[in-house]
């Protein structure tokens, strides 16, 4: 086992205890607003890790390059489909619970 | 700023937001593993200074690429009192204690973007 | 070498189990759909782990297509939400 598979190892499993985070977020968070932020975690960072760790276990140039493209895409597509679903629920009439403050709503 | 550094300062942002990236990252997963709740939600009003499409796209992805905070929606308001035309976002943040802190740190952002995504670096 | 990956394979496969559980439980469909997005982000990464196990010489380039088309899933289950309005 060289460096880079124990890396590589590492990074895979981080990413995936991500992915176990966001899951038990959108089991444990109380409305769509936090959910949307748990499930951030794993669509931002989780992937990034999850694909960098499995190109650190058979690194070739022309894989680098895919990956870079990867990441940059999935950096642009989850924010915009997470921008998306959070407006869409917020038309749909989700309540924004337990806030402290609501600039959305008139003052009580 | 001259343009000459323009390279360099996008570079400069693109690290500081992989820095940021990963600490609110944290947040939310050590609220998550920590039995109980410490997040204080709360959704704000931000008027921003941002000019083009591309940039109030930006700022916007960026806002929710950070875990914790997320853009709920855009508007441009007309009849602003001191910028009419201006483009707002609404912000839900969980982990900011009242809307005046969680401005400030929007602020911050928003200037490290404009200063590093403007050729001349230009904020008003 | 295949240990890590099996690992993460079983825990991205658990936090898959979850989101199916919330998209069938979900009190409101918001809550639905961000399940699915969960669920897509599970499938991109258990695709790129699958597919170095196996020695696939296509693993990124699904990869990469998958990462660039799954948002339109986002998208349009948020247009359905809202039932087609803007």
């Amino acid at each position: 086992m060289t460096f880079l598979d124990l890396a590589g190892t590492v990074f895979v499993i981080l990413g995936a205890l991500l992915f176990a985070s966001a899951a038990l977020g959108i089991i444990r968070f109380f409305d769509p607003y936090t959910r949307i932020s748990a499930v951030g975690t794993a669509g931002g960072l989780g992937i990034v890790l999850v694909v960098v760790g499995a190109l650190l276990m058979q690194p070739t140039v022309t894989d680098t390059v895919k990956v870079l493209l990867i990441i940059g895409l999935q950096l642009a597509t989850s924010a915009i489909g997470s921008i998306a679903i959070a407006r869409s629920a917020y038309l749909t009439g989700a309540k924004v619970q337990r806030s402290l403050y609501n600039d959305l709503e008139p003052r009580r | 700023m001259s343009w000459i550094s323009w390279p360099f300062r996008l570079l400069a942002l693109a690290l500081w937001f992989v820095k940021e990236i990963v600490v609110s990252n944290v947040a939310v997963v050590w609220d998550n593993l920590t039995p109980g709740q410490n997040s204080t939600p709360g959704l704000a009003r931000f008027v921003t200074r941002c000019r083009t499409d591309a940039e109030i796209t930006l700022l916007a992805s960026m806002i929710t690429l950070t875990p914790g905070t997320l853009t709920v929606g855009t508007t441009i308001d007309d009849d602003d009192d001191e910028r009419p035309g201006a483009k707002i976002l609404f912000v839900h943040a969980m982990y900011s204690p009242d809307a005046d802190h969680l401005r400030e740190e929007l602020l911050d952002m928003e200037s490290r973007m404009l200063r590093a995504f403007r050729r001349r670096g230009d904020q008003s | 070498m295949t240990l890590g990956l099996d690992i993460g394979i079983a825990i991205i496969f658990i936090a898959c189990l979850a989101s199916t559980y919330r998209i069938v439980k979900g009190p409101s469909e918001a809550d639905r759909v961000i399940a699915g997005d969960l669920l897509l982000f599970g499938t991109i990464g258990l695709i790129a782990l699958f597919g170095v196990r196996s020695d696939s010489p296509a693993t990124f380039d699904i990869v990469l297509v998958a990462s660039f088309v799954g948002f339109l899933s986002a998208l349009s289950l948020a247009r359905i939400l809202t039932r087609g309005k803007r």
